[in-house]
């Protein structure tokens, strides 16, 4: 949850759902072990507060996946694996 | 999970990140001059920001935000920079994070202290007075300085953060005016502020735990054509704090001792060396995605041996009411979230004493002429 960087040392760019999205709300419980709402006030303290950068809001899956496919050092979660050669994908079963 | 490769382009690079917010709201305040002097419901319930935030490289930040706020009498009207800082992330690995901030930066050492400004992050329109004074707001938000935060985080013991800030804050004469008196024409200065927060969450743990302390000295130099003496100001203040966050239900907490020594200003040789002390307690339940309903009790006193203000009102020949000794605030209110990036608030509060109605230092109990007062509140905010 706290890293920032891989261990390139590249940034760790992290694409996240809307917190009423329902995969964002299982993510977070099942995997991340948190309710959205405590991720929005992390995140909204980072954001409008100074001290560092929240994930960025993308609307859906498919902008998700399009938004990773694109930018160096990316990291999101999908219902579905896309079909994308400039996309690892790593199976959790939650 | 997905991950780019390496082949992934690099025009969509998101070094550079702006946001905003913008609240108004409408509030009606019977009995107290705590947001104007006026008995019908005012607008003065504006709050707007926007930040930007750009990476200069993997571990170098730029950072920065502008806020205007019109709150009426509870803090000075207008724009100002909340917060613009350089960050440096010195030290980053699988347990140990460290950032030092330099420039102007906020206060992170409260529960609610960064996003007091923030109208959708914060649990209430208005927050509990006795921490979150409104009208120290401009001093306590932040200062100029620099300010350090140190982080470790395991699954054994949980997460541990330290911060540490030392600054101070420009103040105008209006913001002056606001805590000393309005009849103070001689120019107030933070000398400096001090203060350090340790908080710690336990692995995988609801539960969250906090101390803080602050220690600030402030000097007034009297005008030429003054009702006022050159006076210094210290204040320290002390806080421990819990949260809770379950799935529907949250607590909180934040109990604290504050000590406020006033030399000089009454008259040269004046001295008051008073410790006053303070909690409240705040939960908030989900009812469903949407609605979150919000309860709170809050008690403050300005001298712990003169909880009910009887010496206050002797020492002042009775020219200074007993209810401006403490302040107790008891609130109900609801949020709704209309759409992902939009909120409407609704509370009420009712209030018994005045020790948190500006100015403080010399009250004004021509205006503030009751013990028992109330706040209604409405507030439609936005964000993105």
């Amino acid at each position: 949850m706290r890293q920032v960087l891989w261990p390139s040392g590249k940034p760790i760019v992290v694409f996240v759902l809307p917190s009423k999205n329902k995969l964002h709300q299982s993510f977070a419980k099942k995997i991340l072990r948190m309710f959205p709402y405590q991720l929005d006030r992390i995140w909204n303290k980072l954001t409008y507060s100074g001290v560092g950068t929240a994930p960025i809001l993308v609307a859906d899956e498919k902008s998700l996946i399009d938004a990773v496919s694109k930018t160096p050092g990316a990291i999101g979660y999908v219902e579905q694996a896309p079909k994308n050669q400039n996309i690892f994908v790593v199976n959790i079963k939650g | 999970m997905v991950a780019s490769s390496a082949q992934a382009e690099n025009l969509a690079f998101k070094n550079w990140q702006w946001h905003g917010f913008a609240a108004q709201g409408i509030i009606d305040v019977n009995g107290s001059d705590f947001v104007n002097n006026s008995v019908n419901i005012s607008t003065e319930l504006t709050e707007l920001g926007i930040n930007t935030s750009v990476q200069l490289n993997s571990d170098v930040r730029l950072a920065g935000q502008l806020v205007y706020l019109d709150g009426g009498n509870r803090y000075h009207k207008g724009a100002r920079v909340d917060y613009l800082l350089l960050d440096w992330a010195f030290l980053n690995n699988a347990n140990w994070q460290a950032h030092l901030y330099l420039g102007r930066f906020k206060n992170v050492h409260w529960l609610y202290s960064s996003t007091r400004d923030i109208p959708f992050a914060r649990p209430s329109i208005i927050l509990p007075q006795s921490v979150y004074f409104d009208g120290f707001r401009d001093i306590a938000v932040g200062g100029d300085g620099s300010a350090l935060k140190l982080s470790y985080s395991d699954d054994n013991y949980g997460d541990f953060d330290f911060n540490f800030s030392y600054g101070a804050s420009p103040l105008s004469k209006e913001q002056g005016q606001l805590i000393l008196s309005n009849l103070a024409q001689g120019k107030i200065k933070q000398d400096f502020d001090a203060q350090a927060s340790l908080y710690w969450q336990p692995a995988f743990s609801p539960w969250r735990f906090g101390l803080s302390l602050l220690n600030s000295d402030f000097s007034y130099q009297q005008a030429v054509q003054d009702f006022f003496s050159d006076a210094t100001f210290s204040f320290q203040f002390y806080t421990l704090n819990v949260l809770y966050e379950g799935e529907k239900i949250e607590f909180s907490s934040e109990i604290y001792q504050e000590r406020f020594v006033i030399n000089g200003f009454y008259q040269d040789d004046f001295l008051r060396d008073n410790l006053g002390q303070g909690m409240y307690v705040q939960s908030r339940y989900q009812v469903n995605d949407d609605l979150k309903l919000l309860i709170r009790y809050e008690k403050f006193y300005v001298d712990k041996n003169d909880k009910r203000g009887k010496k206050l009102a002797q020492n002042s020949a009775g020219l200074i009411p007993r209810y401006f000794a403490f302040q107790n605030d008891t609130v109900i209110g609801l949020s709704y979230d209309l759409a992902n990036n939009i909120k409407i608030r609704l509370e009420h509060h009712w209030m018994d004493g005045g020790a948190r109605l500006t100015p403080v230092v010399l009250p004004n109990p021509l205006i503030n002429n009751r013990q028992r007062w109330q706040i209604s509140a409405v507030q439609l905010m936005v964000w993105f």
